[in-house]
C-alpha cells in the first residue's frame, strides 16, 4: 500500500484536492496519475531516533533482589 | 427521480473527475446483429456488445487537467475505465452509475478557429461491457 496526495485540481479517485489517501494502485495507473500531475506519493516521515536501550550501552538495571553482604 | 435536467453529470476518466470540463456525453450502448434470414423469414440474432462513451470536453492544457488525463491514456495504448452518474449525488437507483474499461484510439487534443471555445470530442470503444451500478 502506498500513500498519496492529490495535487492535481480534479478529484482523483474519489479524493478531492489535497486530499492524501492510502491505496495498492496498478503500476500503470499510478504512473500515469502521477505524470499527468494528478497524485504525488507521499514519502513516509522520518521517524525520531529512540532513546537508548539497554542493549546499546545503558547501564544494565540493579537487581534489587540481591543484597550485598559485607563480611 | 423524476424527469431530469442534465445538471451536474459525474464524469470520471482513469479515476479523474472531469465533469467540470464535459459538456456532453453519450453512452451508446450497442450490441452486433447478425442477419440469420432464412425461408421461413428474417431473423436478426444479437452477437457481442459494442458500445461506447462519447464526452465533449472543454480542453485544458493546465498541469493535471483534460489533456494531461486523456494524451496518456491515448500514447500508452492503455485501457482504463471510465464511469459517468446523472447526477453527482451517491449512487442509487434512481442514480445509476455507468462504468466500462475502455481504450482511447482516437485523440484530437486541439481543434478549433479563432474566437472560439476550445473543445475536444472523444469517444471511448468499451472493452467488454458497460456495467450499470445501483449500490454505492
Amino acid at each position: 500500500m502506498t500513500r498519496y496526495k492529490v495535487v492535481g485540481k480534479f478529484k482523483t479517485l474519489g479524493h478531492a484536492p489535497g486530499d492524501e489517501f492510502t491505496a495498492d494502485l496498478d503500476s500503470g495507473l499510478e504512473s500515469r496519475r502521477i505524470k499527468g500531475g494528478h497524485l504525488e506519493i507521499v514519502k513516509p516521515k522520518a521517524r525520531p531516533k529512540a532513546s537508548k536501550t539497554a542493549e546499546e550501552g545503558s547501564p544494565l538495571p540493579v537487581d534489587e533482589t540481591k543484597t550485598e553482604v559485607n563480611e | 427521480m423524476a424527469k431530469l435536467v442534465l445538471k451536474d453529470c459525474e464524469i470520471t476518466v482513469d479515476g479523474v473527475d472531469l465533469s467540470c470540463h464535459a459538456s456532453s456525453v453519450e453512452i451508446n450502448l450497442t450490441k452486433t446483429t447478425i442477419d440469420a434470414d432464412d425461408f421461413c423469414g428474417t431473423n436478426t440474432l444479437l452477437g457481442q456488445e459494442d458500445s461506447t462513451i462519447t464526452i465533449n470536453f472543454h480542453q485544458d492544457f493546465e498541469v493535471g487537467a483534460v489533456d494531461d488525463t486523456l494524451f496518456p491514456l491515448w500514447d500508452e495504448d492503455s485501457e482504463f475505465e471510465v464511469t459517468v452518474k446523472p447526477t453527482k449525488d451517491a449512487t442509487a437507483a434512481d442514480n445509476p452509475e455507468y462504468s466500462a474499461t475502455c481504450i482511447l484510439p482516437e485523440y484530437m487534443p486541439l481543434s478549433g478557429s479563432v474566437n472560439t471555445l476550445s473543445e475536444t470530442s472523444v469517444t471511448f470503444p468499451v472493452q467488454g461491457s458497460v456495467g450499470r451500478s445501483v449500490t454505492p
